[in-house]
């Protein structure tokens, strides 16, 4: 039984994920924030903490950097009294939630607001988004950018666990699939896909072909987080907040990414172990899982890091279907960053998704999903049955660490 | 200047980092090493990640090391600065630290993981000298 002060997910929104609607960032993220405060049945003025990922500000000057909390409050009328929201893409996920719950818990605010927008974000020259290129020091003279540092991950855990491309390829087929029937998904329709369709698409960067990468298109979303307590007069059923856990060990994309930079040891497990402690849940307990798919080799190493399978068995382990609507943890289960949106920063997506999910609020091909009626085909579903605990991981290094949310219906 | 040389971006060093590229000039790949425990680190860093020690030396180290991991670049994101196929690697030096490189000299399909490597260097501009590496036949 939840205690008063703990926190729940009580609004939820997703705009139109989209490419060259010409609309900015800022114009989406207000979008989300109207519509999950609607759908909590809240009002901004409600709202005591913020946490916010903006590609730009539309006034100028913004001295203080994109999406900062005093030109937010100011914008929106209204006074913060948290001061420790950030503006980071990885803590606009998972982490936010867990600091927003950690801030409800302890009194300081009863309502918080996470919002995230990004618009205009295809490269001008047709080529990798802008901000997957890097210009450090030690990087940036190489020609690597986001999607080779995930393949120097892939091309080692292959060389080392004998990791296939069709075990890459499956788990991207599979999450691919889940957005093939997700008419909100940037993909919709655009499947079935399956291993072979998979591997033979164009390369990126050995081993990856495109459809192990996310692609890049512009929209938002936001949630709304508040006490049980408050939570019990609202619209929509609470989704509590169980717990979770985070761990940064090195500055991803200035260091090589290497497979022992698992603080620990390889792949330790201790940080995930803790938070599973901590939220009084095990992993025996979720129902399903919504991954950070940026890349496939990225799936494979969060089931590792994440203790659902040992170091090096990833390949394996997604290749018997654990991922897909009838395996034991359907995952990504919108279309992931793979084919529901990745933005740039689409770290909120995963647990908006997770809630929904647990809401049974699933938008999919079942004539019945409105009322919450769902087939159970995999060619028209992607609700998981029975749905009780999810899990949600946000952005994180290509190695060595991440961060993830476990998220409970009443 | 070609259109390559122009695109291409130009390590900045830092005031910190200036000892590094000073070497590499001068045809020798130096890594911090720690006074106090020995280890060295890379990328650099102000103070030792094994002890915390702040005191250490730009060490020359071998050169010499292994291909932990590469790729084949066939998409590449500036086309001009980097014209795709190319190779970036991560090297692990006989020292202990891994480096992000790239491999020269022989062709993608040739290149395997454990391979034997050695640094070169390739002058770019008065300032910078790069450190790619070289598989070792």
């Amino acid at each position: 039984m939840p205690h008063a002060r703990d926190a729940a997910i009580v609004g939820l929104y997703t705009t139109p994920q989209t490419r060259g609607s010409g609309r900015t960032g800022f114009s989406y993220a207000m979008e989300s924030l109207r519509g999950a405060l609607d759908d909590a049945g809240l009002t901004v003025k409600d709202i005591e903490g913020l946490f916010v990922q903006l590609d730009e500000w539309p006034q100028s000057p913004n001295p203080n950097g994109y999406g900062n909390k005093a030109n937010w409050c100011y914008q929106l009328g209204i006074p913060l009294r948290w001061q420790t929201g950030a503006v980071n893409a990885a803590e606009t996920g998972a982490p936010a939630i867990n600091d927003a719950a950690a801030a409800i818990k302890t009194g300081q605010v009863d309502t918080v607001a996470i919002i995230l927008g990004r618009g205009m974000t295809q490269p001008l020259d047709g080529r990798t988004a802008p901000w997957t290129r890097h210009s450090h020091e030690f990087t940036g003279w190489t020609g690597s950018y986001t999607a080779v540092q995930f393949a120097l991950v892939a091309s080692r855990h292959m060389a080392l666990y004998g990791t296939t491309p069709e075990q890459l390829a499956a788990a991207s087929a599979t999450v691919r699939n889940y957005g093939h029937v997700n008419p909100q998904a940037l993909m919709y329709g655009r499947g079935p896909y399956d291993k072979e369709r998979v591997v033979q698409s164009r390369m990126i960067s050995s081993p990856l072909t495109v459809l192990m990468c996310a692609q890049v298109n512009d929209g938002g979303g936001a949630m709304i987080i508040t006490s049980v307590e408050k939570a019990r007069d609202l619209k929509k059923p609470p989704i509590h907040i169980l717990g979770g856990a985070d761990q940064l060990s090195y500055p991803a994309y200035a260091e090589a990414p290497v497979l022992e930079r698992h603080v620990g040891g390889d792949f330790s497990t201790d940080w995930v172990d803790k938070g599973f402690a901590r939220a009084g849940v095990t992993r025996n307990d979720v129902d399903f899982v919504e991954l950070y798919d940026g890349f496939a080799i990225w799936m494979l190493t969060q089931w590792e890091m994440l203790g659902f399978c040992k170091a090096g068995e990833a390949g394996p382990f997604v290749e018997t279907g654990v991922m897909e609507l009838d395996g034991r943890y359907p995952t990504c289960t919108d279309g992931g960053c793979m084919a529901f949106s990745h933005n740039g920063t689409p770290s909120l997506f995963r647990p908006i998704e997770a809630a929904r999910q647990l809401r049974g609020e699933v938008m999919d091909d079942c004539p019945g999903w409105e009322q919450g009626e769902h087939t159970f085909k995999k060619d028209l579903c992607r609700a998981v049955k029975d749905a009780k605990v999810g899990m949600a991981v946000s952005m994180g290094p290509p190695t060595g660490g991440g961060n993830f949310v476990l998220l409970a219906r009443d | 200047m070609t259109s390559s040389s122009r695109a291409r971006p130009i390590p900045v060093p830092t005031h910190f980092s200036q000892p590094f590229w000073d070497g590499t000039q001068a045809g020798r790949l130096l890594v911090p090493k720690c006074n106090d425990c020995s280890k060295y680190r890379w990328t650099p860093q102000p103070a030792c990640p094994h002890c915390l020690s702040e005191s250490f030396d730009w060490s020359e180290v071998s050169g010499r090391g292994k291909i932990y991991s590469f790729t084949v670049v066939q998409r590449s994101a500036d086309p001009i600065a980097f014209p795709d196929p190319y190779v970036v690697a991560i090297i692990k030096l006989d020292e202990g630290v891994a480096m992000l490189s790239t491999i020269v000299g022989t062709s993608a399909d040739k290149i395997e993981i454990e391979m034997d490597v050695v640094v070169s260097f390739e002058k770019i501009s008065d300032e910078i000298t790069l450190y790619p590496f070289k598989v070792v036949s």
